[in-house]
């Protein structure tokens, strides 16, 4: 019998431990981040659903601005956002006797626009927002970088918004060479150091 | 000598299971200064008096489209679940405590200004005893941290949802109103997908996910958060 249980706890302790390391074998794997898509949750638990760029392409495809600018300014805000009398939101909000306004806190970055490479632009300055939730999910964005930003006018908001956390940014270096922060993908990793006028090129064709 | 092995044997093999078990409860709302990390503990305080489960009785009136469709789902999922919860739709006479909407375009377009790329799925705002709103680790210092409702806001026009990631994300914001926190955080404690499924990591969604269900995860969470 004792040599039966004998046996039982050696097999039980080998297993477990040798799952535990196993599974942290898979664990590795399965952290790579996903090129497709991805879920993630912002500071304040929003859940957003990022799907990443598979060329190059596409991106430009789906960027109505592309420039190339330097930061000038960041200022954070918080901005009431009024819940209209009637709708969904504002109805649920007052069943739990709550405020009828919602804040939208973020931060304004102030782009000093130094070459359009796509769209239409008429003002040397443009401004960028950023909710606070999703500065963690941007490349750290500081005053006198300069970068390509790839953008798209949000009208109810009446600024401009990146058309993707990360691959939305590449940096442009004071050597004028490019470092895109996003390099998922050998096209997007490809560009790191190329000449800044060789992308805006590719860009250009690319339109 | 046989004796002395086989007991050392059995606690090595007992000590391993309990360490090898994840019983991490993850509070919704931390903040991480160095290498501590300070919690806030929430608590949801309906029940029903008669069972002792805790008591989720939603309001699904303004859901619509696909939302609509598979929110009956996404509630089964926990009210059948091993979870002490109970979730259910509250009929006319009853008074909920949860709204589930999905919000107009106008609000959601203000609110949530998101790139081509990137979508905003769904989002859960708690209401404390007092009808104070929490969203923030700041909001939930500063309430009662006893939770009487909650409100979960949908996107109204999402570009890339299938039926999974609406059962998906309405069962994990289901989870935020229990105060479940995120379980995929690298700086707290992460749950391993693979050993340890959790309907509250995105990392379990991306790379593991098949299902929607709260996972022994969750009932764990649960379980050491309300002490059932």
């Amino acid at each position: 019998m004792k040599k039966y249980l004998l046996i039982a706890c050696t097999v039980l302790a080998v297993t477990v431990y040798s799952s535990v390391e196993l599974s942290g074998n898979k664990t590795k794997a399965a952290e790579e981040p996903a090129v497709e898509s991805q879920i993630v949750e912002t500071a304040s638990g929003r859940l957003i659903q990022i799907r990443n760029p598979q060329s190059l392409k596409e991106l430009v495809d789906h960027s109505p601005l592309i420039v190339k600018g330097e930061i000038v300014k960041a200022e954070n805000v918080q901005e009431e956002v009024q819940l209209i009398e009637g709708t969904p939101e504002r109805t649920a909000v007052d069943a739990q006797g709550g405020k009828s306004t919602h804040i939208r806190s973020g931060t304004n970055y102030t782009i000093s626009v130094t070459d359009v490479i796509k769209g239409q632009l008429e003002d040397k300055e443009i401004i960028l927002f950023i909710r606070e939730d999703e500065i963690n999910l941007r490349p750290e964005l500081k005053i006198s970088d300069e970068l390509i930003f790839n953008l798209a006018f949000s009208e109810p908001i009446g600024r401009y918004i990146d058309v993707h956390p990360v691959a939305g940014y590449l940096k442009v270096n004071a050597d004028n060479k490019v470092i895109p922060m996003f390099d998922s993908t050998k096209e997007f990793a490809n560009l790191k150091n190329e000449a800044y006028d060789e992308v805006k090129r590719k860009i250009k064709d690319i339109e | 000598m046989k004796k002395k092995l086989t007991f050392t044997l059995s606690m090595f093999s007992i000590f391993a299971f309990l360490t090898s078990a994840n019983s991490f409860a993850h509070e919704i709302y931390y903040v991480k200064s160095g290498s501590t990390i300070s919690t806030i503990p929430l608590r949801w305080t309906p029940k029903n008096t008669s069972t002792g489960r805790l008591k989720v009785m939603i309001n699904q009136q303004s859901l619509s489209g696909s939302w609509a469709t598979y929110y009956e789902d996404a509630r089964t999922a926990w009210h059948s679940s091993a979870v002490p919860v109970e979730v259910t739709t509250a009929s006319a006479s009853q008074v909920p405590n949860t709204y589930m909407v999905t919000t107009t375009q106008q609000y959601w377009d203000t609110m949530y200004p998101d790139g081509f790329f990137t979508e905003t799925l769904g989002v859960t705002e708690l209401y404390d005893t007092n009808g104070s709103s929490i969203t923030s680790y700041a909001t939930a210092n500063a309430s009662t941290k006893q939770l009487k409702g909650a409100n979960i806001y949908l996107n109204p026009s999402p570009n890339s949802g299938t039926a999974y990631t609406y059962r998906f994300t309405m069962s994990h914001e289901l989870g935020h109103v229990l105060a479940l926190g995120h379980s995929h955080l690298s700086d707290y404690s992460p749950a391993n997908p693979n050993t340890d499924p959790s309907i509250m990591s995105y990392t379990y969604f991306t790379n593991v996910g098949t299902s929607y269900l709260p996972q022994n995860h969750e009932v764990n969470d649960v379980k050491n958060m309300y002490g059932y």
